[in-house]
């Protein structure tokens, strides 16, 4: 049985973070809202199962990323990926560092892009990010090293420590 | 230890997140609503059709609708994968002192059967009753009253908001809270969440901080309230809070410790 109060609690609890994760995916607030509420929608329509999950919001991540991969797919079919996905958005009173940062990593593939935010930003770990994207902890951690590299030239203020050797796993374990 | 990028990264959308504006509950599952009515409606027509498929046959050896459909025309509502499908359900307490992010199973005494599910706007007065530092985290136990005139049982997680911008002048705005729910190990004995009210008790939840200053830039989160209904958010007696690595809250519990 679903209890909307407990999914209501769940929501609005988890979704201005899982939106900020999002965003970092995408590089677009309109689009990274319109993907998490689909992505909640959806966890509501499962809810019975999802929230027997040891983490909901998790689930619901992985949901958001994959329509966010996939909206990015289709917006490459129909030749409007650089309307989209181009220019990045201003963002009323970012920091100017963070700006440039989603900026830059819009500009490393998607799986590079994945590993990089659930790392940096969601705080998972290798083996935690290799169970949720179903790949192995080799690819993960290869992910990660060579999306910290791609980064590197688009971000001049962190291009040291973005090239440092294998520094990602120095503090996540 | 993070690195700067890091570090720029997660206070960016941390600011990014304080300053979403996210839809009602109410209209996210009126969305999923609509996507399980399709759904079903789908399913319906792929079993029509395949029992119109089957044609005369199935009738003439005595199948009909009501019996049990031809495989493959059911689908399972589960989604097709779950990001930690070997994880433990149960809750974990971290020897240290801190919390889990691990969400507590339900009741698993099934106790909410008996009685009615609580309704948050019988609950009265969020006040500071209990707590302490310890381990680079603050615990604080917040107590509600019940006013209602029946026992009921209460479960989930509480939602808050804090003023996030604005003033008196201007009028305040107030963000939803972005607590992680968690546990927290205090080193008593573990505590039973959710469980049933009588008339005249109390509810509770904690609300954790972090106070070990390396964690991040320290926040103060004022007029920290809880969310009973869209227009009913009392103030929580005993904040502001200050944590330097966000906030946890527990789920309902009846008895404190």
């Amino acid at each position: 049985m679903r209890d909307p109060r407990d999914f209501d609690s769940f929501y609005l609890g988890t979704a201005p973070r899982v939106t900020s994760q999002v965003y970092a995916m995408v590089g677009n607030r309109a689009d990274a809202e319109d993907i998490v509420q689909e992505a909640y929608a959806r966890a509501w329509q499962y809810w019975d199962k999802v929230s027997g999950y040891d983490s909901p919001e998790a689930w619901v991540r992985t949901i958001a990323f994959r329509i966010a991969v996939s909206t990015w797919r289709k917006a490459i079919n129909r030749f409007t990926a650089h309307r989209r996905h181009g220019a990045p958005e201003s963002l009323p009173g970012a920091d100017p560092n963070y700006v440039a940062i989603v900026a830059a990593l819009r500009l490393i593939t998607p799986e590079q892009r994945r590993a990089v935010v659930l790392f940096h930003l969601v705080g998972l770990s290798v083996a935690e990010i290799a169970a949720e994207t179903g790949v192995a902890v080799g690819t993960v951690r290869a992910r990660l090293t060579r999306g910290r590299q791609a980064l590197a030239p688009h971000l001049s203020e962190y291009a040291a420590e973005l090239s440092a050797p294998e520094p990602e796993v120095a503090h996540h374990g | 230890m993070a690195d700067r990028f890091e570090q720029a990264l997660r206070a960016g959308s941390a600011r990014f997140a304080m300053n979403t504006d996210i839809e009602r509950p109410h209209d996210v599952r009126a969305r999923g609503e609509r996507r399980r009515r399709r759904r079903i409606a789908v399913v319906a027509s792929a079993v029509v059709l395949a029992v119109a498929g089957l044609g005369g046959t199935a009738y003439a050896t005595g199948w009909g609708p009501s019996s049990a459909p031809p495989a493959g025309t059911t689908r399972s509502p589960a989604p097709s994968h779950s990001p930690s499908p070997s994880r433990s359900a149960a809750p974990s307490h971290r020897a240290d002192g801190g919390m889990s992010e691990q969400p507590e199973s339900p009741d698993p005494t099934g106790s909410a059967s008996s009685t009615r599910q609580c309704s948050l706007g019988d609950l009265r007065d969020p006040t500071v009753v209990d707590g302490g530092v310890g381990g680079g985290h603050s615990l604080n136990v917040v107590r509600l009253g019940y006013t209602g005139a029946q026992p009921c049982t209460l479960t989930g997680y509480p939602t808050l908001t804090y003023l996030c911008g604005g003033n008196e002048q201007t009028g305040e705005k107030h963000c939803v809270l972005p607590a992680r729910r968690g546990t927290w190990f205090d080193g008593g004995p573990k505590k039973e969440y959710g469980g049933t009210v009588q008339p005249g008790g109390a509810v509770y939840f904690d609300l954790a901080t972090v106070s070990e200053p390396t964690a991040g830039e320290k926040q103060t989160y004022s007029a920290v309230r809880v969310v009973i209904d869209r227009d009913t958010q009392p103030l929580i007696d005993g904040g502001p809070f200050e944590s330097t690595g966000g906030v946890s809250v527990s789920q309902w519990y009846v008895q404190a410790g």
